[in-house]
């Protein structure tokens, strides 16, 4: 080599290395995923994703796991005394075999209207509110369902391990993923967008993601809403009581701690430093759950459960301006096996929210990660083997679950191996 | 300057480029979420239930192709000539505006593995064990139950839902439920919001129900939003 050439060969050389430097930097990496919140009363062995120090996450756990009662707020109606009552299996976070109910009733055009649900032996009215609490803090607290309310549904709870990565998922990447599923289907799958408020940013949309219903769109929106409305107790977010009969708190009920945060605070920066939930990686690494795997894809279940998402660049500026996806979330590749879109599989339970009535029969496509760890299926928990859960699915689904008839048994069977691995 | 110089300062200038371009990526530059206008996806706005298109009555050969090609060989069509009675019987049963079938049928010999195969292509219920929600009161856990048999001999309900305006015709129309306990004599059709004890109940659909006379005892099958369930007239 001459010496003329030794600096252009250099100067190559350095471009390659710092390419591959930057290339690095802005791909994306996967989601760290582990069942890390055990149920423990002292959080031992919770490990957050990185988005906060372990000792800041299990603190923020404890808030998740802590039990109010009449003089934290609870009530006056509610469903349960802690999040972690229902969001349990199997850490803290996940599932549970609990439902709750919804009803309303079918106006002479045939849209969904709210109930108008009773209290104290029908002397309390509670307005627009299709969830029926269970648990009243006094007698006269219990509800009524009133007769003509014939629209009834079962839903179960959700998984919210993973969420953080969710709610950093850009809204376009999920718009995207709706406008590709007519061409992927032969026009038979369309799912449906919608966008809602922001309890954290008022006048601002952003694609609804969390709930059966997509119902909301971050994970502080959510935590509000779930605290108001199964636990009753009013936040700065959700500052109003379903009804004042028994309650003696002042509203908000959910203060700030010295840190400057509430308990909403608390539960979404739980949610958010959440792992994903883990395959199960033997099972996974079998060549039954592999070729489950390509299966799964081939015959169009990916469609609507889509197996790969890749978050939004950390430093997004998300929820209508509320939060930056940081470090931890941002360029993430997470495996939900959701599209976090709304469909019409034959399984709606009438009940409409956000969504407009269009939305009355379509639920959100369950996210199958952490899948394996529930054996009561779909959103209203009645059906108990995958096989039929699959053989549930119809209307837009349809065309898919024709393919997976057309399977044979070995097939199905390595098919359902790999829902089980995940 | 010598060429040698000049591509040395090349050099030095896209190094330094390149270690300022991962330095900014380092630091996460900010960017917005991008708005997406409101009114694009918004779903459609009303929800008025469109009546299921009036089909013609179902042609013998229709029945079979419909049944063979979701059953196969594995059931058993009741014979009308051997019980004077209608072996089938059509409707919106499950309440989507696609007009749906009900077979009476048996095992076929020799078959009962395949039925009952946990990886079959329908679903096998009871009708006297179907789960409704109770009354009044929420928070609730449903019963998790046995998957039910089926038996050699055994007289059964099998129900073809339909899909789109064909309904139950449509090739494509192969989702279906086998239904112990609701095979007996058709009495005809009726909307379930008909129904006092239907309505008591509070379903999330509105159907159509198969009234029946079972075991010498008037009633009818309805679907709960996920199943099919028996109940008896009452007196």
């Amino acid at each position: 080599m001459t010496r003329r050439k030794l600096p252009l060969l250099l100067c190559v050389a350095t471009v390659v290395v710092a390419i591959v430097i930057v290339g690095i930097a802005q791909s994306a990496t996967p989601a760290p995923a582990a069942f890390a919140t055990p149920l423990n009363n002292n959080q031992a062995g919770a490990v957050s994703n990185g988005m906060t120090d372990n000792a800041t996450f299990a603190a923020d756990e404890a808030v998740f796991m802590e039990e109010e009662d009449i003089g934290d707020g609870l009530g006056p109606i509610y469903n349960a005394r802690s999040c972690v009552d229902c969001h349990a299996q199997p850490n803290v976070g996940g599932t549970s075999q609990v439902t709750e109910l919804r009803v309303g009733h079918t106006d002479g055009a045939g849209n969904f209207v709210n109930p108008t649900l009773t209290i104290n032996d029908g002397a309390t009215s509670i307005p627009n509110r299709s969830l029926a609490n269970d648990r009243a803090i006094c007698a006269q607290g219990s509800v009524n369902i009133p007769g003509a309310e014939a629209v009834r549904a079962l839903r179960a709870t959700t998984n919210v391990l993973g969420d953080g990565f969710v709610e950093a998922i850009d809204s376009n990447t999920l718009l995207n993923i709706a406008n590709a599923q007519p061409g992927q289907s032969g026009g038979q799958i369309a799912g449906t967008f919608i966008q809602v408020p922001l309890s954290e940013a008022p006048g601002q949309i952003r694609a609804g993601r969390f709930g059966w219903k997509n119902q909301q769109a971050s994970l502080l929106s959510f935590a509000a809403d779930a605290y108001v409305n199964e636990q009753g107790v009013t936040s700065r977010l959700q500052p109003n009581e379903s009804t004042t009969l028994c309650d003696t708190v002042a509203d908000p009920e959910d203060h700030n701690d010295a840190n400057g945060l509430a308990d909403i605070d608390h539960f979404a920066r739980f949610m958010r430093a959440t792992q994903v939930p883990p395959v199960d990686a033997t099972l996974a690494a079998t060549s039954d759950a592999q070729t489950g795997a390509s299966l799964f894809n081939a015959i169009g279940c990916n469609i609507c459960h889509v197996t790969s998402i890749t978050t939004a660049p950390a430093g997004t500026v998300i929820n209508g301006g509320a939060f930056t996806v940081p470090a931890a979330l941002g360029n993430k590749i997470i495996h939900p096996y959701s599209d976090f879109l709304l469909h019409n599989v034959g399984t709606g339970d009438g009940i409409v929210q956000n969504g407009g009535q269009g939305t009355a029969n379509q639920m959100r496509t369950v996210p199958l990660w952490g899948g394996r760890t529930r054996d009561r299926l779909m959103h209203d928990l009645l059906t108990f083997t995958r096989n039929d859960a699959i053989l549930r699915h119809a209307g837009e689904a349809t065309g898919v679950i024709n393919n997976y008839r057309s399977l044979s048994t070995t097939q199905k069977n390595q098919l359902i191996t790999f829902l089980q691995s995940l | 300057m010598s060429r040698a110089k000049f591509l040395l300062l090349i050099h030095l200038v896209l190094a330094v480029a390149m270690l300022a371009a991962q330095g900014c990526t380092s630091n996460h530059a900010q960017s917005v979420e991008k708005p997406i206008a409101a009114a694009t996806p918004q779903p459609a706005t009303a929800a008025s239930p469109v009546a299921p298109p009036k089909l013609p009555p179902p042609t013998k050969a229709q029945v079979e192709a419909a049944f063979h090609r979701v059953f196969g060989e594995d059931l058993v069509a009741q014979s009308g000539q051997d019980s004077g009675q209608p072996t089938f019987i059509v409707g919106d049963f499950n309440g989507d505006q696609s007009e749906d079938i009900a077979i009476i049928v048996r095992p076929s010999a020799g078959k009962l593995d395949d039925i009952n195969s946990e990886f079959a292509n329908w679903i096998i219920q009871d009708a006297d064990k179907a789960f409704i929600t109770p009354p009044g009161k929420t928070v609730v856990l449903p019963p998790k139950q046995a998957r039910p048999h089926i038996e050699s001999g055994e007289w059964l309900l099998a129900i073809i839902h339909g899909f789109g305006p064909e309904g139950w015709r449509n090739p494509d129309a192969r989702q279906a439920y086998i239904v112990k306990h609701a095979a007996a004599t058709f009495q005809g059709t009726a909307p379930s919001i008909s129904q006092k004890a239907i309505r008591a109940m509070k379903l999330p659909v509105e159907t159509e129900i198969i009234k029946e006379i079972r075991n010498n005892r008037k009633g009818f099958l309805f679907w709960t939003g996920g199943a099919y369930a028996w109940h008896p007239e009452q007196g």
